[in-house]
Formats: C-alpha cells, sequence, structure tokens
C-alpha cells in the first residue's frame, strides 16, 4: 500500500513519529476508512510493535466515537457529509440517498408494513427544536399531510424514530425544476459552440437517457410536453391522485419527434414554445397553490428544488409544512441558506414572519419561473446582506431583456408576481393561474399596474395611433372640425371608460389589501404585539379607498383603542455603542445610561438632553457598572480596575476618593455590578474576579466580605430594609449576608435556572428573580417557596424591575421585548414593548410612571400609563341586577345587599346613600335626575337632584323593563304583558298601548319621542305612534329573541341585536331591512348598542366583551374580559365611559373606543412616535432611530400632549 | 470535521466589529460539534430526562447574552469558550437532577469541568448497546465489561484525552486549546493513553 507518511520518516524510533502516525490511523478512522493494521505495519516495521500494541484500543474507541451518529444527525449533516443513514428506520428500509439541501437528507425507502416505495426526509434540525417548536412542526406537518391535490405531493406520515424525526412522502420519479434549469443552461452552452465532437456526445448522452432531465428539459423547449392537468386541474376536487394513476398517462412524445419539434424552433429556450410549456408548468404550481391556500396551508418555501417534474408533464410541489418550521427556529440556519434566500419574498427576506402570507408564495412562484424562463437568477448576488438588499430594493430586469421569445404579456403576469408589496401582486394564487390560462388562449389578461396613472399610459400607448390621428385632424382641418370632433370625443369617451375599468380594480384590490392588513394587525394587537398592529392599522388606514366611509371608522377606532394598549414612548437615546444599563435619579429628574464606549451619560429625561458625558478612567475600556443612590443626586461607578467612584451627578465630581475592590490575593478586576443599599449608606460592590464588598457611601474604608466561593457573580442587591444583603452567581443559589453583622446567612433560595436580576415586591416579602428559563419567577423571602406566578417571556429573561407604588412589575427579555406586568396578578399591562435587539436592562423611575429600558446601542423611556380605568369594591352591593352609571359617570347606582336601590361614588367605591322600598328593578332618566324602582310589590319614583321620593305606590307594579323618553319625562313600562306610557313624576299610566302582548325587555324610543320600538318575547318588534297608543308597522320578523333595541341618533335605523349574534338594521321609512343581518363570531351571543348606534357590545358566556362595528360586524379595540359572563352595561351620556358587571361585586369600567382623527398621515405619524416603530409601503417594519423618532415626535402635537 | 478555526477567527473578528450576521453564524456553526459533546458528557441517568438539544439551546442562547463580554476579554479561543458554557450547563443539570434523585455528589467535582468518574463510560456503553443487534448480546455484553473497566482503570487525563479525542471528537488542535497543551503534547498524550487502554482492554478481553 501506499505510505501514509511520506512527508516525515516514521522510519526512527522517535516516539512523535508514533504520535503521529497514530493521529492519521484516528482521522482514516473517524473518516470511516476500513484500515488494515498489518498492512500499516508492514509499511512502518520500526514503528510496528508498538502500534499493534495500541490498536485494539484505537480500533474500538474510534468506532465507538463514531456509532454516536445516527443519534445526532444535524453532526452527520452539517460536518460530515459522507455520512448515510441505512438499515430499517422504524416502519422503513432504507434503500438509497437521493438528495440533500437545508432541510435534510432525502432517502428512497420501503414502507415495510405496506410494501411501498416512499420518498423518506429526514430532518436534521428536529433534533434541535424544544417541544413546543416540535409540537408545532408536527401541527403543520399534519395540515400538509391533509392535502390532498394532483399537483401536491402527498405526505404519507409524519414521525419519530430512534430520536430521527422523519416525513415520509409518496416517491416521485421525476427531475426538480433545479435539475431542468441546469440542463437547460448546459443546453444553451452548447448551442453556443460550434457543431463538433462536443454536440454528438451531447446527442449521445440524450439519446441513452430516456424519462432523463435532458429529455425533459429538451420537452419543454419543444413545447411538446404533456399537459394532464390542464384538464384534469378544474376537477381536481373529485379527482385523489391515486385516481389519477389509473388515468392513460401521457407521455413525453417520442424523441426523435422532439428533436424535429425543437428544429423548427432555435431548439433553445428561447422560443415561444418554452415559454408556453412554462405556462402550463406556472398554471399547475398556481393551481396547487391557490388549493392549499384555500385551506389555509401556506408553503412558504416555493424554488425549483421543491418543484419535481416527472415524465408525464405533472409538476408536484413538495416539502408543504417545513419552511414554516426552519423559519421557527433562527438557529437552524446551517443549510443552504443563499440558495433558499434566493427565492424568497421581500417580507419573508426581512424576517417579517408576521407577514408572511399567501402572497409570498406568489412572489416565489414568480422568482421560480422568471428563472426558468430566462435561465437567469432573478438576483445574483452571492452574500447575504447583499442579496437581501436586492431583494428588498431593487427592481429586477425585465425578463425580456434575457429571453426575447417571451411574450410582452407573460412578462406583465411575472412582473406583477414579483412586485415587491405583496398587496400589488395577486392576490391569489387562482388569479395568478387564470391569467396564465388567459396568456394560453390569447385572450387579454386581467393583470395591471394598479396604478391609473400607469393604465393610461398603457392605454394611450396601445391607442397611440387612433388619438394622435383625431388630434392632428382636429389641428388640420377646420372645415371638417365637427367629424374630428366627434371622433376625438367617441375616443375621449373610449379612454373614460378604460380609466373608470382600471380605477375600479384599483380600488377593489385596495380595499381587499386594507382588510388583509386590519386582520393582520388585529391578530398582532391580540397576541400582544400592539406596536406592531398599530403600525399595521396605520398601514391599512392609508390603503384604504377613501370612499369606504365605514371601514376607515373601523380602522380609526382600532387604532384609538388599541393605542390605549401601548405604553406610549417618550424618548429614543442613540448611544454609538451598546447600552449596558440605564436608571433614573431617585427623584426622576435624571436619567443615566452606561455604554459600552465607556462613558457614562446624564440625560435630562423631560427634553431628551444629553446633559453631561462623563468617564472615570483614560482611556475608556468598557461599559462600567453603575448604581444610582436612592435618596441623593449621587451615582456609584464601577470602572475596570476595580476602583468605585462615588460622583455627584449634578457636578460630575467626586465625592470622596475611590474604593478600590480586589480579591483576597489583591488583583485588581473590572467591577462587574454596584448597588446602593435602599437607605442610601452602602455600596456593594461586585468585580470579575468574584469579589463582593461593601464600602460606605460617603466614607473610605471597606464594611465587609461577601463571597464564599469563587463564582462568577450574576447580580447583588439588598432587601429592602438594607439588613441583607444578597448575591446570585453562576449556580442556582441565592446567597444571604447579613449587613449589621457581616456575617453568611446561607442559601436562602435554590432557583431553577441561573438568576440574572432581581427585585422586590411587598416590602421584601416577595423576590421576582429574571431567570435564564424563560421566565422571571417569584419566591416568598420568608419560607423560600416558589409561588405558581411567572412572568413568561419567549427568552432568556435578563432583567427585572419592580414599582411597588404602581403595583407594576417590568421585566426585559433575549425575546427582544420588555413586559409590564400587574402585581400580583402577572397579567399583562398593556402591548408587549417592542425592541430591536436584546433588552438588557429594565429600571422603573422611583413612582413607577416611566420605565427606561436598553436594547442594543438604544435606551427607550416608555410611560407606564395605566391602560385601564380603576374599579374600586362598591361596598355593600347586591346580587340584583341592574346596574346604571350617572350621565356624568361619577356615580354608580345598583340595588344594595339590603334590596334597597343605592348609589356609590364610581372614583371611591363609597355609598352616597339613597334608600328607599325593595326594589329588584330600576332605571334612571336620561337626564340622570330621576331614578324609578320596581318589584313585586310596589314601586316608586326618586327625585335625584333633591334627594327625595317623588311617589310610592305600595299596590302597582311596573315589571322590569323601563325606557325613558329623551325628555325624562315620560317613561314606557312592561308590566304583565302590557305596554304602558306612564308620567315619571306622578307615576300616572298616560296611555296603553293597543295590540301589545308580549313579556320583552327591550324597547327603544325614536329620537323624535314620536315612536317606540319594542321586541316581545316571540322575536319580533313593532313600531308604535306614542301619542295615539297605536302600531305604525308590521311585525319585523328576526331569527331570535331580541336583546336590544336602539333607533340611530338620525333616527332613520332602528338597530335590534338577537340572541344568536345577529345585528338587524331596519329602515324606519319603509320598515325594510337595509340589508342581510351582520353575524357576530362564534362565542358572541347577546348584545347591546352604544347610544351613538356605530358600536355594538357583544357578550360571550365565557366573560369575554368585544366591540364590533354595527355596519361591518367587524370588531373594534381589544376584547374586555372578565372572571364571568356579562349581565350588566351602562355608558355614560357622553357614551365615553362602559361600565360592566359580571358578578355581584365585579364591575369594571372601560373607556368605549373612540375615533382616531386627523389624516392617514398624521396618524401614522403619531402611532410611529407612539411606538418607535414604523411600516413602510413594502410591509417592512423598522426600529426608529433617534433622530427618526424625534422628527415624528416633535410633528406630533397630541403625542407631545400626551 | 469541522469548520476551520480561520473560519471562526474572522468571524470573531467581524463579530467584533459590530456584525451581526457574524455573531449570529458564530454561534450557529458550533451547535453541532456542542451537541456531540454534551451527549457524550450528559450521566445516562439522566438521558431519558434531558434532551442534550435543550443543553444546547440553553447554552447557545447564554453564549449570545455573554458575546459581547467574551469579545472584549477573549480568555480563550471560541470554541474552547462556548464549550465551556456547555460544560457548565451540564454539570448545572447534573447537579439539579443529581440532588433531586436525592444523591449527594461532590459540588467541587462537578464544578471542575470533568465529570463523575462514571459518566463517560456509561455513555460508551449505552453506544456500544445501540448499536449492535439483539444476535450480539453475549459479545456486547462482554464488550461493554471490557472497556468500562479499561477506562476506570485510566487515570483522569489519560481518560479525558481519549474521550475528548474520540467520543467529542474534537480534532487535535481543538483538544489543545481545550486542555492547555501543544498539539504535539496532545497527540503524544493520545498515543500513551491508547497504549495504557489497549493494555488494559486486552486484559479484560483475553
Amino acid at each position: 500500500m501506499k505510505p501514509l507518511l511520506p512527508h516525515t520518516n516514521h522510519r526512527t524510533e522517535s516516539s512523535s513519529g508514533l504520535d503521529q502516525l497514530v493521529e492519521e490511523l484516528t482521522q482514516r478512522l473517524q473518516a470511516g476508512d476500513a484500515v488494515n493494521v498489518e498492512e500499516v505495519a508492514a509499511v512502518y516495521p520500526d514503528l510496528a510493535p508498538q502500534l499493534r500494541q495500541l490498536w485494539p484500543g484505537l480500533r474500538i474507541l474510534a468506532t465507538l466515537g463514531r456509532s454516536n451518529d445516527p443519534h445526532d444527525l444535524s453532526v452527520s449533516s452539517a460536518s460530515v457529509p459522507d455520512e448515510s443513514l441505512h438499515g430499517v428506520l422504524g416502519d422503513f428500509h432504507i434503500l438509497q440517498e437521493i438528495g440533500r439541501g437545508g432541510m435534510g437528507v432525502v432517502y428512497e425507502a420501503e414502507q415495510l408494513s405496506l410494501g411501498r416505495r416512499v420518498a423518506l426526509k429526514v430532518l436534521p434540525f428536529a433534533a434541535m427544536l424544544d417541544a413546543r417548536q416540535l409540537q408545532r412542526f408536527k401541527n403543520e406537518a399534519r395540515a400538509a399531510a391533509s392535502l390532498h391535490h394532483p399537483n401536491i405531493v402527498p405526505v404519507y406520515s409524519v414521525g419519530c424514530e430512534r430520536g430521527v424525526h422523519y416525513y415520509a412522502m409518496q416517491y416521485i420519479e421525476g427531475h426538480t425544476l433545479t435539475d431542468v434549469i441546469n440542463d437547460l443552461r448546459r443546453q444553451r452552452e452548447r448551442a453556443s459552440l460550434p457543431p463538433g465532437p462536443s454536440n454528438d456526445g451531447y446527442e449521445a448522452e440524450m439519446t441513452i437517457a430516456p424519462g432523463s432531465v435532458s429529455q425533459l428539459a429538451e420537452a419543454l423547449v419543444a413545447g411538446c410536453l404533456p399537459t394532464p392537468l390542464l384538464e384534469s386541474c378544474s376537477a381536481h376536487a373529485a379527482t385523489s391522485p391515486g385516481e389519477r394513476s389509473t388515468h392513460a398517462p401521457p407521455t413525453v412524445a417520442p424523441l426523435a419527434e422532439t428533436r424535429r419539434i425543437a428544429a423548427s424552433g432555435d431548439g433553445t429556450h428561447r422560443s415561444g414554445a418554452y415559454c408556453r410549456s412554462v405556462a402550463q408548468l406556472g398554471i399547475q404550481v398556481a393551481e396547487a397553490l391557490e388549493y392549499a391556500h384555500s385551506l389555509g396551508v401556506v408553503h412558504r418555501d416555493i424554488k425549483p428544488s421543491n418543484l419535481i417534474l416527472d415524465a408525464r408533464g405533472t409538476l408536484w410541489i413538495t416539502d408543504f409544512g417545513l419552511a414554516q418550521i426552519e423559519s421557527d427556529h433562527a438557529l437552524t440556519m446551517t443549510g443552504d441558506v443563499i440558495g433558499t434566500l434566493r427565492y424568497m419574498s421581500p417580507e419573508q427576506a426581512q424576517g417579517q414572519r408576521g407577514v408572511v402570507d399567501r402572497r409570498t408564495d406568489i412572489y416565489s412562484l414568480g422568482v421560480t419561473f422568471y428563472e426558468m424562463l430566462t435561465l437567469q437568477p432573478l438576483f445574483v448576488q452571492t452574500n447575504r446582506p447583499a442579496l437581501v438588499q436586492q431583494i428588498v430594493h431593487d427592481e429586477p430586469r425585465l425578463p425580456r431583456h434575457w429571453n426575447a421569445a417571451i411574450p410582452r404579456e407573460l412578462e406583465t403576469i411575472l412582473l406583477k408576481a414579483l412586485a415587491k408589496n405583496p398587496a400589488e401582486r395577486y392576490a391569489t394564487s387562482g388569479a395568478l393561474a387564470e391569467d396564465l390560462r388567459r396568456f394560453l388562449d390569447s385572450r387579454p389578461i386581467l393583470a395591471r399596474r394598479p396604478n391609473w396613472l400607469d393604465a393610461t399610459v398603457k392605454w394611450s400607448r396601445r391607442h397611440w395611433v387612433v388619438v394622435a390621428a383625431a388630434l392632428v385632424t382636429l389641428m388640420l382641418t377646420t372645415l371638417v372640425s365637427s367629424v374630428a370632433a366627434v371622433l376625438v370625443w367617441r375616443q375621449g369617451q373610449e379612454t373614460q371608460t378604460a380609466l373608470e375599468a382600471a380605477q375600479i380594480k384599483t380600488r377593489e384590490a385596495e380595499f381587499q389589501s386594507t382588510r388583509l392588513a386590519v386582520e393582520r394587525a388585529l391578530a398582532l394587537c391580540d397576541s400582544g404585539n400592539t406596536g406592531r398592529g398599530l403600525n399595521w392599522l396605520a398601514y391599512a388606514l392609508r390603503l384604504c379607498p377613501e370612499d369606504e366611509a365605514n371601514y376607515q371608522r373601523v380602522i380609526r377606532g382600532n387604532l384609538e383603542a388599541w393605542s390605549h394598549q401601548a405604553h406610549p414612548l417618550e424618548m429614543v437615546l442613540d448611544h454609538p455603542r451598546y447600552v449596558s444599563t440605564a436608571a433614573f435619579t431617585s427623584k426622576g429628574t435624571r436619567l443615566l445610561t452606561s455604554c459600552y464606549d465607556g462613558r457614562l451619560r446624564v440625560w435630562d429625561p423631560e427634553r431628551g438632553e444629553l446633559l453631561r458625558t462623563m468617564t472615570v478612567e483614560e482611556p475608556p475600556i468598557g461599559p462600567l457598572a453603575l448604581a444610582v443612590h436612592p435618596r441623593e443626586s449621587l451615582v456609584a461607578v464601577g470602572d475596570w480596575s476595580g476602583r468605585i467612584h462615588v460622583m455627584d451627578i449634578d457636578s460630575g465630581q467626586p465625592l470622596i476618593p475611590p474604593h478600590q475592590q480586589s480579591n483576597a490575593a489583591g488583583v485588581r478586576k473590572r467591577v462587574t455590578h454596584l448597588a446602593f443599599s435602599p437607605n442610601g449608606q452602602w455600596i456593594l460592590g461586585a468585580s470579575a474576579n468574584c469579589a463582593v464588598r461593601l464600602w460606605p457611601t460617603k466614607t473610605n474604608g471597606k464594611k465587609g466580605d461577601f463571597m464564599r466561593e469563587p463564582r462568577e457573580i450574576f447580580t447583588i442587591g439588598f432587601s429592602p430594609d438594607s439588613e441583607t444583603v444578597i448575591t446570585t452567581a453562576r449556580d442556582e443559589e441565592v446567597l444571604a449576608w447579613s449587613v449589621s453583622r457581616g456575617e453568611f446567612l446561607g442559601p436562602r433560595l435554590t432557583l431553577l435556572h441561573f438568576g440574572h436580576a432581581f427585585a422586590w415586591q411587598d416590602a421584601g416579602k416577595w423576590l421576582i428573580v429574571a431567570s435564564e428559563g424563560f421566565d422571571a419567577t417569584v419566591w416568598n423571602w420568608e419560607t423560600g417557596e416558589l409561588s405558581p406566578t411567572r412572568f413568561r417571556h419567549m427568552a432568556r429573561v435578563g432583567t427585572v424591575s419592580a414599582s411597588e407604588e404602581q403595583s407594576l412589575v417590568a421585566t426585559g427579555s433575549g425575546d427582544r421585548s420588555a413586559i409590564v406586568w400587574k402585581w400580583p396578578s402577572a397579567e399583562r399591562w398593556g402591548g408587549r414593548l417592542d425592541h430591536p435587539a436584546a433588552v438588557d436592562c429594565v429600571a422603573f423611575e422611583p413612582g413607577g410612571s416611566r420605565l427606561v429600558t436598553a436594547a442594543g446601542t438604544r435606551a427607550y423611556v416608555w410611560r407606564t400609563g395605566k391602560p385601564e380605568l380603576a374599579a374600586p369594591r362598591l361596598a355593600g352591593i347586591g346580587e340584583y341586577r341592574p346596574l346604571q352609571l350617572s350621565p356624568d359617570g361619577r356615580i354608580v347606582y345598583a340595588i344594595g345587599e339590603d334590596r334597597q336601590v343605592r348609589a356609590w361614588s364610581t372614583a371611591s367605591g363609597e355609598p352616597t346613600g339613597l334608600a328607599e322600598g325593595n326594589a329588584e328593578y330600576f332605571a334612571v332618566s336620561p337626564d340622570g335626575r330621576r331614578l324609578v324602582w320596581s318589584s313585586e310589590q310596589e314601586c316608586g319614583a326618586y327625585d335625584l337632584d333633591l334627594g327625595q321620593p317623588l311617589w310610592h305606590s305600595k299596590s302597582r307594579v311596573l315589571g322590569i323593563h323601563f325606557s325613558f323618553r329623551s325628555s325624562g319625562e315620560q317613561m314606557l313600562v312592561l308590566p304583565n304583558s302590557e305596554a304602558l306610557l306612564v308620567e315619571v313624576s306622578t307615576g300616572e299610566v298616560i296611555q296603553r298601548l293597543a295590540g301589545y302582548a308580549g313579556s320583552g325587555e327591550a324597547a327603544a324610543f325614536h329620537p323624535s319621542d314620536r315612536w317606540i320600538a319594542i321586541a316581545d318575547a316571540r322575536s319580533t318588534v313593532r313600531i308604535w305612534d306614542a301619542q295615539s297608543g297605536q302600531p305604525v308597522s308590521a311585525r319585523f320578523e328576526h331569527s331570535d329573541a331580541v336583546c336590544d333595541l336602539r333607533f340611530s341618533p338620525d333616527g332613520s335605523t332602528l338597530l335590534a341585536g338577537t340572541k344568536d349574534g345577529k345585528i338587524w338594521l331596519w329602515d324606519t321609512t319603509t320598515h325594510q331591512l337595509r340589508r342581510a343581518p351582520t353575524q357576530l363570531p362564534v362565542p358572541f351571543r347577546e348584545m347591546s348598542f352604544h347610544p351613538n348606534a356605530h358600536l355594538a357590545l357583544g357578550v360571550a358566556g365565557d366573560g369575554t366583551a368585544q366591540f364590533f362595528d354595527v355596519a361591518s360586524g367587524a370588531r373594534i379595540g381589544p376584547p374586555m374580559l372578565h372572571d364571568g359572563a356579562v349581565k350588566d352595561v351602562s355608558y355614560t351620556a357622553d357614551g365615553r365611559i362602559l361600565a360592566t358587571r359580571w358578578s355581584a361585586r365585579g364591575i369594571r369600567y372601560w373607556r368605549v373606543p373612540r375615533y382616531a382623527e386627523g389624516s392617514p398621515a398624521e396618524i401614522q405619524r403619531r402611532i410611529e412616535a407612539l411606538t418607535g416603530m414604523s411600516l413602510d409601503d413594502n410591509e417592512t417594519i423598522a426600529h426608529l432611530n433617534e433622530a427618526q423618532w424625534r422628527e415624528r415626535w416633535t410633528q406630533s402635537p397630541q403625542e407631545k400632549a400626551r | 470535521m469541522s469548520h476551520s478555526r480561520a473560519d471562526t477567527e474572522e468571524l470573531v473578528r467581524r463579530a467584533a466589529a459590530g456584525d451581526r450576521t457574524a455573531e449570529t453564524e458564530l454561534l450557529v456553526r458550533h451547535q453541532s460539534r456542542l451537541k456531540r459533546m454534551v451527549t457524550v458528557r450528559l450521566d445516562r441517568r439522566l438521558a431519558s430526562r434531558i434532551d442534550p438539544s435543550d443543553i444546547v439551546q440553553e447554552t447557545l442562547i447564554l453564549a449570545a447574552r455573554r458575546l459581547p463580554e467574551y469579545l472584549q476579554e477573549r480568555p480563550l479561543p471560541f470554541y474552547p469558550w462556548i464549550r465551556q458554557l456547555a460544560i457548565e450547563q451540564v454539570a448545572q443539570q447534573h447537579r439539579r437532577h443529581v440532588k433531586a434523585l436525592g444523591r449527594s455528589v461532590k459540588r467541587e467535582a462537578v464544578h471542575a469541568g470533568y465529570l463523575p468518574d462514571h459518566s463517560a463510560v456509561e455513555l460508551v456503553m449505552r453506544l456500544v448497546a445501540d448499536r449492535a443487534s439483539p444476535s450480539d448480546d453475549a459479545a456486547r455484553q462482554e464488550l461493554r465489561a471490557a472497556v468500562r473497566k479499561a477506562l476506570d482503570q485510566l487515570d483522569p487525563q489519560d481518560r479525558e484525552v481519549l474521550v475528548l479525542r474520540f467520543l467529542e471528537q474534537l480534532s487535535t488542535t481543538d483538544v489543545a486549546e481545550v486542555l492547555g497543551l501543544t498539539t504535539a503534547a496532545v497527540k503524544s498524550r493520545q498515543r500513551r493513553a491508547l497504549e495504557r487502554f489497549s493494555r488494559y482492554f486486552e486484559e479484560h478481553t483475553a
């Protein structure tokens, strides 16, 4: 055999020679070579004895090491490319590898139980997924497995065997479009060569490979690809893949014929026939995508290598459901990233995962077919950032630049699919397929530029001869000008029609995009991403056609309602490098930040002005540790040589000479953590050499050492009473020391994960620890018990702050968000605070009304304003309905435990008097001056102004529904199947409505007071004349019992809400339904109307209440959650405040959504100032830098005023 | 079998210059090696409770957080650094779970980065067990016993170099970085360890 080591002389006794030989043998064994030790020994006789001696151990260990591979596919695919899976995997016998890519390795395999051939894809990345992601992958895969379409590769099963996650699909005998494209490229290159031996070789290769990729390519070029799908596509729903195989399979035309046809063209992709073949393939994919999209499955990774062309000319889409999970797992980008990126849509390439929808597939299909038609990649950059730039910003070269044979219509279709803005692409794959079919049928295609200007340009381009002729005629002939005028007029009419058609199309497209944007916005808002959601709403408003006033109201209502959920951004502070720490001073008058440039910055938090930059060492080295004195204007700064400087914030001058931290051996290292004791007397410092020391604030001299073991310190601090020092280090223990005695108090807690920071609540009772385990946990400091309360994030929680005053906790996480939580319920308080990078620091201003966060090179200040209204307990309230607010909202009326109607202050919850009779029902007049009550035995009225009863009757009953006339002088009561108009001040009956016999609970006066609408229990509504007491309408029939009735303020419409969740709008003049009733989404059954008649409040059994737009049924604002189904609601007179009640004591107050005012551009600026983000017309979210944010801020007076 | 060190160095330089793509790339490129290392180092008793991928993931998260600090100080080359983080994660899991099992394990031994003596051996056994077919059962038992005894007899330094080189499959350069030795010293130590191991192994199989 060949010597292993020709470059070194092993024929000596030197042990280094043996070392080297052993090393090389090890490498060979590890690479999987079979090594025969005797052969090696023969080559190196001098080393042979020693080699033989260590051989058994070397062989067994090298084999053992390699045997780990099947358990670790990420190793086998990423690092050991020639290592393949073989043998049996569960039900599958692996036959051979047929391909590999970023997503995994594909094997041809036999499914043993069914004896069928399958393609088995094993997913190395799956080994890196956590349980949640794995579940998501399985869900996606199941969704993909549910797709049955003749152009989608069927998924047979998804599973996990011996730690290997796999995906079994139908085995398709065919070639990927990547292969086809590559073959066509080769063909093109050969075609450019002069005829000769190489061309003969090509012929030979072609003729010996029937069914080969070249043959497919050839058939495409010749335009003789069989088109099974063009017929079967329309009937695919009824045709299962199994059935299709029984069809006589059309096959590729015999090669000779192919050649002949090809010869008639120029024999390359530059032929009309080729373009038509490609369009046919495009229809197949678009139809399949349309089908998948209709089931809510988006592919997300359409590219040539995921499209397989078989010999029958069928194009198959494979790998449904895989891209989702791949993008979910950012760390698996080990595969062919660029190869995948090349086909990504702009929104995908920018990582805007939330906005990726079916239009992404349309784009990727466009890229694929661009490459098919031109044999050029759409964008050519080979490094990631440059390619992303191209995808996002560069317009592609026109396809006809590369291939003049591409018909203009096909080019137009392609460009529409490739629009940067998803809204400008085909809205559905079906529309794309339709246009391709129109192209093939030589019918006019529908694709146009959505801009009417472009449409005009195109129109006039098509008709320029006529127009020019008309104009010339007009100019030159005065005698026959009338004829010319007619010509021009006709032409003008036609122009007008074309323009209008283009405008209508544009408008429809815009409105569709608007609705999609709103859907996306609300989904983001619902998931707590309020900042992003608001930007999408502002974008939707920009998109919304001007004549869609109703829908604009929906958007404006949501904008206003959701903006209360966002913590307003008050400041953005850019730094040259990462910000490590940020903190407010004790009175909140200054903000300090510590930056990786080694400087400390002092800011005016009111104006965002940089007041001073401080350094403590020259040159600056890195981030300085920072602590702010709890009472005085002092800061402690720790530097990189172990010094702790105590400085006056205002003057920047040191108070005392610096303290010098060092460990027991006297080594001075960087100060990593600092803390002031809450009483301000002590400074605690931790150094990178694991020293933790206590120093006095204003004098020199060490107070104590607090270190038990040399561990890297994660965080340090004091208990709120300044009596105890606590530390966490690179272990899970929280250690405690007594400050006064300097004693070690022992490990107090054992955490579940490393603790990165802590904060206190309830005066030291609870310790909240920001943890490596993706949450902040809460511990009882006295007992050491773990509370079930968790503040959860999607990544490590690295920082936490608490405000006892506001009962709030804030956490910051590697998931690029900070969240403000309510204490102790741990409910999220408003939306997530979205950041451009991991949030490394959060700190409340003392008092808790502002929060500073640090992420990447920016510090942010947010107002942690309360998004909801306080609802103090009402002392002595009973269980009886109803509940009513006074017109000004200051007083709430309800029936007390003593069964008497009582009034409470909404602000304090204190009772304010009122008591009369045993009431079961009551109502307050719209002017708030009178209150009428009733029970089964008695009734009465009360003058609220005078605070005394108006009348009281023990002999009458008024029933349980009262409706006041707008004047408040009269009211409608519905006792004992009667409808009576009663004078409020005296209780006298003044009118009895004829023909009413029901027991309804809903009635309403017309704004003019002329009419009364009353519902009865049989789900009908009728209108009576209030003067005459006679019915003036027939009975309006509904599908279910009516739970609320209201006239619109202009009196033109009567709104009825039924218990099956429908809204009915009746025209009060014609007494006809204005249109089909609007159905609220599923859980919302009962409803009531807001006084403005634009909003309906839907109430679900699970305690959710939600406002809906009456006209469209679209929801407005966040859901309002209660602990039980809402039974009573009441509004203030101005309609701004809603009170809800779900149980005896469960009452809450809510802001009723209003409508954001201003032009779409103004609103956009306002939202950008509010959130610090912006969404551009490419539907990309960007975080604003300081200058950009300030520009928005200064242009948004309303935001400034907040 | 691994990415070249030169590449890693270049990435470290780019990351230090603020290139976020480089940061991600740095973390990502080592995950498979880390997973192998964790698989090797994880105590068999914990293997059913802990997925090595979880530990790798936690390590990467931790590493991402520490990266700025690392880039400032660069106390050791990148892979040994991130491997050390992973070792600590493993040690942490051992402590936690062994605690949970109610066993007493000496903290110092764990903290030093070397695992309790039996774990690497246990792992070897596991690998042998998984690979063999049922018919080889007796032979497998025998082989298992022989490897176990032979490894048990080695002193910790010899055992460590064999684990790094053959089970973690580190290159000699990487082993050198991890152990703080020259590559020549690693090769020589590896050869000596193999000689001793083979002697013990032969004794047990003879």
